[in-house]
């Protein structure tokens, strides 16, 4: 059964494309040597990587290795850098999202992006979710309280804002708005979610609750994390990528490379010796 | 069509942004193309050099010296005002004050700048000349003096706050070495703090200077209407600003020389504080590449 | 006295001149404030403000002189205002490094201290003449939000400016284009600050009287303006104008005419800085 909502002028979508065009299907993502310049420094010095969908990959690396860099390649955050430029393929299911009729905003409602530091909107907590839904020009109330829920039940969020959600974002705890970051990314329903060192700025408490829901999202999701934290990529992660220096040394499952690596940096890193 | 709609909304508001320069190109090309027609009619020799100013007179004269000392005078005795108060303000709200004081008086001395000129002018012609004549007997009703002793008043907070901001942005490093080899905070400021701080300061003061040239009502109604070159502060005088004001108010041809002699001083005036503006846009930004 | 003697002694005494030169400045504006209440507040009553300007001082009011400010407050905030807070968003969203964007930096910097007058001599030439829209409140107003523009811009740029980066971040990450990121986003966050530059611009409007004398603001108008093509009086010409009266009545009536005037200026000065604390604690 498709409801009807008027978005733009332009185009009508039905609910049902809607619920479609994000649906959690298969999101292999495919990089194919891949190397990226900041002017005349390069950053990434070709990688070949290929993530499977409804996993979680750790980038685990030294300070400075490219790693937050390398993840922004998905969402093409790195687009507003000056002096940003890239060469080769990262394919999402098979399509390129460097070429250049790619649509960007539509990219980004496929692979969403959680950030360090939690940044909500100064807004309410409601408008902080549904602001995804607002600029793709979805105006149905119900459908948006329907998504906003969801979202902050997937988030682990609802039972403490529920009867609270005209409250402003920024009043939250900082655990609470990292949650909410997340809540607002998940309310999208994209398929590939990217993670820069979501819990590094949290205190433990908060940090545990939040790989608790990593672990839940990779059910429906394909997680990529960025960590400085190895205990972290080990407890919640599939597949581990080590980098270091721009380029890509070891990726493997996760209690491979923690265990047994096969290249030395790798092993090196890992216990400390050096990073 | 996401794409269009985006481009639009970037042009319209571009071309807000290039109304900015149609401004200027509008200035200069109003008092260029009305001075050039001056400059037809009058030499530009006798305008620089001639010492009377009497375009409304039957016997006329176009030497701009007159008006431009007027101008000078009384933007001089601001200074001489404004300056040293300004900056003593700023050394004491910076190194002395508790920030308590400061910031209760930084927006009351804003204050000063907010007052509209016209009730300065007021102030100059009906309070201060005539306490000052208890004084100086032989001051006259309108002179330069009340205008530039009032005209320094209202510039004082551009003196005071730019240079404030200033001397507050000098890392507070700096002065803790020099305390702690037993400087008092008077040798402190005027030794590291105002020298560290110096190009800010000096924005300042060619921002007060420009904005003391620039003066029209103040002086329009307090200094008085009669060109003189003089350096006296007692006698009336008259600014190139007071002096357009003097011809708007009046019945004046468009087109004739009379008309133009506005433009003439105006386009005078331009060139003045155009330089001072340029000037102390360049310490400026010399001076935020020092701090970054 | 041995010299650490001395250098205490004259620190002391600088500190006693700093506050007297601090306090100057408010002293006087009080000393100043008071002798206009002392020579106007009695003059203050309702006739005053509606009545017509007339040659005779106990019968002239301030009513054209205050509508026409009105009017003149009106028109400026309806031209100036968007095209300056549109100015302001561009070069802090949309320039980029490049010789246009440093052109217009300079530009706008060296507008802002252009004399008011020079303004008034560009909108004679240009509105009132060659646009042909004579004398009027229209080319008054034109000419006001000229001068006004760069204030407006600068006060949007650092609204703007102070938005943090990470709240752009978050919503281009969520898919929204650069447009809504600034309608949804930044433009209501620097909201605040925005707001507080164009009432403290406004303010600066309605105090101004050299540029509109040079328009064509006559100091005598006999009638309040009915539409923006009308001739008009501003309130600080009409204070100018009884400024310049021999006869002691007009003193008077300035006087009164300028605590209007003051106390105008000053609730739009209160109303700003309250919308800038406001907006400040945000980022807290």
């Amino acid at each position: 059964m498709a409801k009807e909502m008027e978005i733009t002028k332009e185009k009508k979508i039905t609910m049902q494309q809607v619920e479609d065009s994000s649906s959690n299907s298969a999101s292999k993502i495919e990089i194919k040597d891949v190397k990226v310049w900041y002017d005349d420094f390069m950053a990434i010095k070709g990688i070949d990587m290929s993530i499977k969908p409804n996993t979680v990959t750790a980038f685990i690396g030294p300070s400075g290795c490219g790693k937050s860099t390398f993840l922004r390649l998905f969402n093409r955050m790195n687009d507003y850098v000056d002096g940003f430029k890239m060469e080769g393929k990262i394919k999402l299911n098979g399509k390129n999202i460097y070429k250049n009729k790619v649509n960007v905003e539509e990219l980004r409602k496929q692979v969403g992006m959680v950030f360090q530091k939690p940044n909500p909107f100064p807004k309410s907590i409601f408008e902080n979710v549904a602001y995804g839904l607002k600029i793709q020009g979805i105006k149905d109330k119900k459908f948006i309280n329907e998504r906003v829920e969801k979202a902050l039940k997937q988030a682990d969020l609802w039972d403490e804002v529920k009867d609270n959600l005209k409250k402003s974002a920024l009043a939250l705890s900082g655990g609470q708005q990292q949650r909410l970051c997340i809540a607002r990314t998940l309310a999208v329903e994209p398929s590939i979610i990217l993670m820069d060192e979501p819990t590094s700025a949290l205190d433990p408490i908060s940090t545990a609750k939040i790989e608790d829901l990593i672990f839940e999202l990779k059910e429906k999701y394909t997680i990529i994390i960025v960590t400085h934290n190895m205990q972290q990529a080990s407890r919640i992660s599939d597949y581990t990528a080590f980098f270091y220096i721009g380029e890509l040394i070891e990726f493997d499952k996760t209690k491979t490379i923690f265990t047994n690596p096969e290249k030395q940096q790798t092993e090196n890193y890992i216990t400390g010796r050096f990073g | 069509m996401r794409k269009i709609k985006e481009l639009l909304i970037e042009k319209s508001l571009l071309s807000s942004a290039l109304i900015t320069i149609a401004v200027t190109f509008g200035i200069i090309s109003v008092l260029a193309i009305e001075a050039f027609q001056f400059f037809n009619e009058v030499s530009i020799l006798d305008f620089f050099t001639d010492t009377q100013w009497t375009p409304l007179f039957t016997d006329k004269h176009y030497g701009i010296l007159p008006l431009l000392s007027g101008t000078l005078l009384t933007s001089f005795i601001a200074i001489s005002v404004a300056l040293p108060v300004g900056l003593s303000i700023s050394i004491y709200l910076s190194e002395y004050a508790p920030t308590s004081f400061r910031k209760t008086v930084k927006p009351l001395l804003e204050l000063l700048a907010a007052v509209p000129t016209v009730v300065y002018g007021f102030f100059a012609l009906i309070v201060v000349t005539p306490f000052l004549q208890q004084f100086i007997p032989n001051l006259s009703g309108f002179n330069s003096l009340s205008a530039g002793i009032v005209m320094g008043i209202m510039i004082i907070p551009f003196v005071s706050s730019i240079s404030e901001d200033a001397l507050y942005a000098v890392p507070k490093e700096l002065r803790e070495a020099s305390y702690g080899m037993g400087a008092t905070k008077l040798q402190t400021a005027f030794q590291v703090v105002v020298p560290a701080a110096s190009s800010g300061i000096i924005v300042s003061i060619i921002l007060a200077i420009s904005r003391a040239i620039g003066e029209t009502m103040i002086v329009a109604i307090a200094a008085g209407q009669q060109p003189r070159l003089t350096l006296d502060p007692t006698v009336p005088v008259e600014t190139i600003t007071a002096y357009i004001v003097q011809v708007s108010l009046g019945d004046v041809q468009h087109g004739s020389i009379e008309y133009k002699t506005i433009f003439a001083a105006g386009i005078t005036l331009f060139v003045f504080t155009f330089l001072l503006n340029t000037l102390s846009y360049r310490i400026r930004k010399k001076y935020q590449e020092k701090y970054e | 006295m041995n010299s650490i003697q001395k250098n205490r002694l004259k620190d002391q005494l600088f500190k006693i001149w700093g506050i007297a030169c601090t306090l100057l400045g408010l002293v006087l504006l009080t000393v100043f404030i008071g002798d206009i209440l002392i020579d106007g507040i009695k003059r203050i009553d309702w006739a005053f403000i509606t009545d017509l300007p007339s040659r005779k001082a106990e019968k002239s009011g301030i009513y054209t002189a205050l509508m026409g400010s009105i009017w003149i407050l009106i028109l400026t905030t309806l031209i100036a205002f968007p095209i300056g807070v549109a100015a302001g968003v561009y070069l802090e969203e949309y320039s980029k490094k490049n010789r246009l964007s440093t052109l217009l930096e300079i530009n706008i910097s060296n507008l802002a201290g252009v004399p008011s007058i020079i303004y008034g001599l560009l909108g004679l030439e240009v509105f009132v003449r060659i646009m042909n829209l004579g004398a009027s409140v229209l080319a008054g107003a034109l000419t006001l939000s000229l001068l006004i523009l760069p204030i407006i811009i600068v006060a949007t740029r650092e609204a703007v400016k102070a938005v943090p980066k990470s709240i752009r971040d978050a919503s281009y990450a969520l898919g929204a284009s650069k447009w809504q990121t600034i309608w949804n986003q930044i433009i209501p966050a620097s909201g605040g600050g925005i707001l507080t530059g164009v009432i403290l611009a406004l303010s600066r409007a309605v105090g101004e009287t050299a540029p509109l004398i040079v328009v064509g603001a006559l100091a005598y108008v006999p009638f309040a303006p009915s539409n923006p093509m009308d001739e008009f009086s501003v309130l600080p010409i009409q204070i100018f104008n009884w400024i310049s009266r021999p006869q002691h009545g007009f003193i008077e009536n300035a006087a009164a005419a300028i605590i209007i005037l003051l106390l105008i200026t000053f609730i739009m000065n209160g109303i700003a800085v309250y919308f800038r604390n406001k907006w400040q604690k945000k980022w807290k």
